[in-house]
């Protein structure tokens, strides 16, 4: 199995991570990393990505922490409304059911011939009565999901 | 729902009227240092594991949002920043599955160095090109260890690795990664020395 590690890795690293290599670094460091084959990839490696973050970090124009500070507020806000009106969706939901069940109650005692005409326009009474609530159930929905 | 959806009147109206007041476990004040000192960091890590800079920026904000909901309490520092860089590491690898799921290539960073420095230009096209044949893990792990100079415990930490195999995967990403840049790193460090 190969060697992994050299002693001398994190002192190479070091030196290119904080802008020391080649210049600022003992000469016995530099020979060892030239004749070392893994301190060569480590110098190989940090040689290429710590410049270019150093460039990366210069290069965009972020949002002012003020600005994100104020959005995730803000947000946070949001959620916890939406969070806040969904038991509220669904007691409503709930409420239209029962609405209806005590309906057909009331409908059913109120009228003896209930059965009779159920039997013949029940049909079209549950197609009106589901178009009723329904929809606008639906639209309700699709507006606070909108907001 | 982003946070760039949040539009500046309603950013002004609540700053304005001081409304805006979610129970984050971070005041303010810390916030903004805390940001100050880690943003441009998180950015460059984002930007290069993702390889795409306007994801880097959505990926940012986001962040900083879930860093911020998370409400947790931190014993130092390091711990605080070790936080984030795993929201925005499994934001970046969520991205990802995504982007993957909808068949889009990776673009790369196609960040222009200032100047007329024209081998400072091929420089950074050589790492996009030699980061862009390696794994999301590896050029997570690789950045980590040589452009921030994490410890092994914080890469680790940050990736959701343990320590023990962290080892062997960084070796073997490293030595890929060196195998990718060699012929032009060599000489530019020779010349350097």
């Amino acid at each position: 199995m190969p060697e992994r590690e050299c002693h001398f890795e994190s002192e190479v690293l070091a030196a290119v991570v904080e802008g020391r290599w080649p210049r600022a670094v003992e000469p016995s460091l530099r020979e060892h990393a030239a004749a070392c084959p893994l301190c060569s990839e480590v110098l190989t490696v940090a040689s290429a990505l710590a410049p270019d973050r150093q460039e990366l970090k210069a290069a965009p124009s972020l949002p002012a922490a003020g600005t994100v500070w104020w959005r995730a507020q803000i947000r946070a806000r949001r959620e916890a409304a939406a969070a806040a009106a969904r038991p509220l969706l669904v007691a409503q939901a709930a409420g239209f059911v029962v609405a209806l069940a005590i309906l057909g109650m009331v409908g059913k005692s109120l009228l003896p011939s209930f059965t009779l005409l159920a039997g013949e326009y029940g049909g079209w009474f549950f197609a009106a009565a589901a178009a009723v609530l329904v929809i606008p159930a639906a639209i309700l929905l699709a507006l606070r999901r909108s907001e | 729902m982003s946070l760039r959806d949040t539009t500046y009147s309603e950013l002004s109206r609540a700053t304005a009227t001081g409304d805006a007041c979610a129970s984050f476990a971070m005041d303010e004040e810390s916030f903004r240092t805390f940001y100050e000192r880690t943003a441009r960091c998180v950015w460059a890590y984002l930007a290069r594991i993702t390889g795409d800079r306007h994801l880097a920026d959505d990926l940012l904000q986001e962040s900083y949002y879930r860093f911020l909901r998370a409400g947790a309490s931190y014993e130092s520092e390091a711990h605080r920043r070790n936080s984030l860089y795993r929201i925005a590491t499994n934001l970046a690898r969520d991205a990802r599955r995504r982007s993957a799921a909808r068949g889009l290539a990776e673009e790369g960073v196609e960040h222009v160095p200032g100047g007329d420095d024209a081998a400072r230009a091929e420089r950074v096209a050589d790492v996009t090109r030699a980061l862009a044949q390696l794994k999301l893990r590896e050029r997570e792990m690789l950045w980590l260890a040589y452009a921030e100079g994490a410890s092994h415990e914080e890469i680790a930490a940050t990736l959701g690795l343990r320590p023990a195999s962290l080892k062997a995967l960084l070796f073997r990403a490293r030595r890929r990664l060196s195998a990718l840049l060699s012929p032009r790193e060599r000489a530019d460090s020779d010349a350097g020395a």
